[in-house]
């Protein structure tokens, strides 16, 4: 190491020195090189920078499609930025107005179109604003990129291809490094006349130390021909350890999981607004367990179980499981999004509703069109924006919700490391791992075999078997 | 109700005068490596781990010698023990002395890094440890061989791969 430190100080000071130092610093020596790209310094480093929440605002990610170059950008930011209220004043000038001022003559209102259009000319990002917009993880145009789930900092996105084969190109994603490498596509036998619908969710088993991700796939029939099939998804598992996808059982057929895009991992599961089948309307949170691979229910509160249309987000608010439905006013004042947390995770009665956020109708037009027509800003972005109007939303901001990932400033360095570490692993075990050659991978991972070998994953209706442990009835 | 007031009563001042007892009679002798020796109460001492075990072994009678530690720095360490002695110290001037205590160069800073480190020290190596991060935190490579004095055992093109690798992290 040096002369100057024993070791044991060296790692100590080296693991409070944020990602971008340690990075650099790799190259001051090859002892130095070899501790910081240590599975045993990067345990560390990630222990410290969960147990110092303190000392660094989170970040929220944000992604936004730009529809003049045609393609997903990503962009980081502090949560301690003003950007929402910096932003929106700016150009909700006349909104605000007619808030304070009675004898003023009254402006037209922002027009949905006018905001639409800067939107789409300059791009979100654009806006005055101290956004970090990161490298593209991945090279090659996609159709869309989604944030499909998040956990210790790793963003798991999706692109389903355009074309009519129905694969799914998933990324694996840390953006404080700016690393990234695609997975193998899952493979499943569509029988004819069906449509695949995929739902994923991304999570971190603690005791195996490795990342899972699930994906749920529907079959829609094209002609509503059977329900039944439709409703019973293939469930299908991989492994980062393995690099392999393998398919396991499946949850129930009496929910289907709404959204496509929109799942939380939190207290070790993964969690999905499913909505029940059937005459009734029925809501309920579908969860897996990341460990045990075990599918789960678990009640919403009770006033949005039997309500249709409620454009439910699953979300995360300091750690505890949250919900967030948005109603429209029937004043066209805007949409209105509450926020519910269970505060007792597994315990109904717990849920509480913390507020209400109002959303303008300038605001909304942003976020919400975008989010609804583009479906690239995401809920996340729409919340921080009312930081304005709502002071208790700023707490939301602060945590990160929903799909803008709260990303702490030094949380990601031990998973590149870890996954580092674990893709050497790999190469000495002789597992392969599939990597793209599409450049989307950075040269540090590139002593990996390339064995492209996708799993061909035969057709396996899963047993609709009822689930194995129902926590809420 | 009766019974735990009266034990309240008469618990007090016994622990009051145990404690009294205890700071009053207890008075160690530490000898820095150049031969000076610090007279300090145990209490102030003992927030060395390293010296609480020698004490909870019965072997703190006499001197003890702390050979890796010279006299400046001791020093400055029982300053820090002394001023953390006393929990119940007003936060904020607390915080308020370890600002201006860690306020040294880097050379004093080893110095307490090291005695922190040998005397079990766990708050001062703490504070120490993240003054010294935080003054390598924007730092280039070399800058950083130069201060701990590290040679470089890269050949440059091996370096130049790895900067290669992670061109952002190099931006300013």
């Amino acid at each position: 190491m040096s002369d100057y430190f024993p070791n044991v100080i060296i790692v100590d000071i080296l693991s409070r020195l944020p990602v971008k130092s340690l990075i650099r610093f790799r190259c001051v020596s090859k002892s130095w090189f070899a501790l910081i790209s240590s599975h045993d310094f990067n345990t560390e480093h990630h222990n410290r920078t969960l147990s110092n929440t303190t000392k660094d605002s989170p970040y929220l990610l944000f992604s936004h499609y730009d529809l003049k170059m045609k393609k997903a950008r990503f962009a980081l930011l502090s949560s301690d930025d003003p950007f929402p209220l910096k932003h929106f004043s700016k150009h909700l000038d006349c909104k605000l107005k007619l808030g304070v001022s009675d004898g003023d003559p009254i402006p037209d209102p922002p027009n949905r179109r006018i905001l639409m259009k800067q939107a789409e000319k300059i791009g979100f990002f654009a806006y005055p604003s101290d956004f970090v917009e990161l490298p593209c993880p991945c090279q090659i145009p996609m159709n869309k990129l989604f944030i499909a789930g998040s956990c210790n900092g790793l963003v798991c996105l999706a692109d389903v291809a355009p074309s009519g084969d129905h694969v799914i190109f998933l990324i694996l994603w840390n953006p404080s490094i700016r690393k990234a490498i695609s997975l193998p596509s899952p493979v499943v036998n569509v029988p004819l006349f069906y449509e695949p619908v995929d739902r994923l969710g991304f999570g971190y088993d603690p005791i195996t130390d490795d990342y899972k991700l699930v994906r749920l796939v529907y079959l829609r029939g094209c002609n509503n021909f059977n329900d039944h099939e439709r409703n019973r998804p293939i469930v299908q598992i991989y492994t980062l350890r393995t690099g392999a996808w393998r398919t396991i059982p499946g949850p129930g057929s009496r929910f289907i999981i709404v959204e496509q895009f929109s799942s939380v991992f939190v207290n070790g599961s993964v969690h999905w607004f499913a909505e029940g089948v059937g005459v009734m309307v029925c809501n309920m949170i579908m969860s897996f367990d990341i460990k045990d691979e075990v599918f789960h229910e678990m009640a919403v509160p009770k006033c949005f179980e039997g309500r249709l249309n409620l454009n439910m987000k699953v979300a995360v608010l300091g750690g505890l499981l949250a919900l967030v439905p948005c109603n429209s006013n029937l004043d066209f004042s805007g949409p209105c999004y509450s926020v519910w947390v269970m505060k007792e995770y597994g315990v109904v009665e717990s849920w509480t509703k913390l507020y209400d956020i109002n959303v303008g109708e300038g605001l909304d037009s942003v976020g919400r069109g975008e989010h609804e027509e583009k479906g690239k800003i995401r809920l996340g972005s729409v919340l921080s924006k009312q930081e304005m109007g709502n002071p208790k939303a700023s707490n939301l901001q602060k945590k990160g919700c929903s799909n803008a990932l709260q990303i702490s400033s030094n949380t990601p360095a031990p998973n590149r490391e870890e996954k580092r570490a674990l893709d050497e692993e790999f190469a000495n075990d002789g597992v392969p791992i599939h990597l793209d050659s599409d450049g989307c991978y950075t040269p540090n991972m590139d002593n990996v075999p390339q064995t492209v070998n996708d799993t061909n994953i035969e057709i396996q209706v899963a047993r609709g078997r009822r689930l194995p442990r129902k926590r809420i009835g | 109700a009766i019974q735990s007031s009266r034990f309240s009563c008469v618990g007090f001042p016994l622990a009051y005068i145990f404690l009294a007892c205890k700071k009053k009679s207890m008075a160690l002798k530490l000898k820095s490596s150049d031969n000076k020796i610090f007279e300090v109460e145990e209490l102030v001492a003992v927030q060395s781990e390293t010296i609480k075990s020698l004490v909870e072994d019965g072997c703190a009678n006499n001197v003890i010698p702390l050979p890796n530690v010279d006299s400046k720095t001791l020093e400055l360490v029982l300053d820090w023990c002394k001023n953390h002695v006393d929990v119940k110290l007003d936060e904020e001037k607390l915080k308020e002395y370890e600002d201006k205590f860690i306020e040294v160069d880097l050379a004093v800073l080893y110095d307490l890094l090291m005695a922190a480190n040998y005397l079990n020290i766990k708050d001062l190596l703490n504070r120490a440890s993240q003054k010294v991060a935080d003054m390598l935190k924007g730092k280039k490579p070399e800058q950083i061989r130069e201060t701990f004095n590290i040679v470089n055992d890269f050949s440059p093109e091996e370096e130049e791969e790895i900067r290669k690798e992670n061109l952002w992290a190099f931006e300013e």
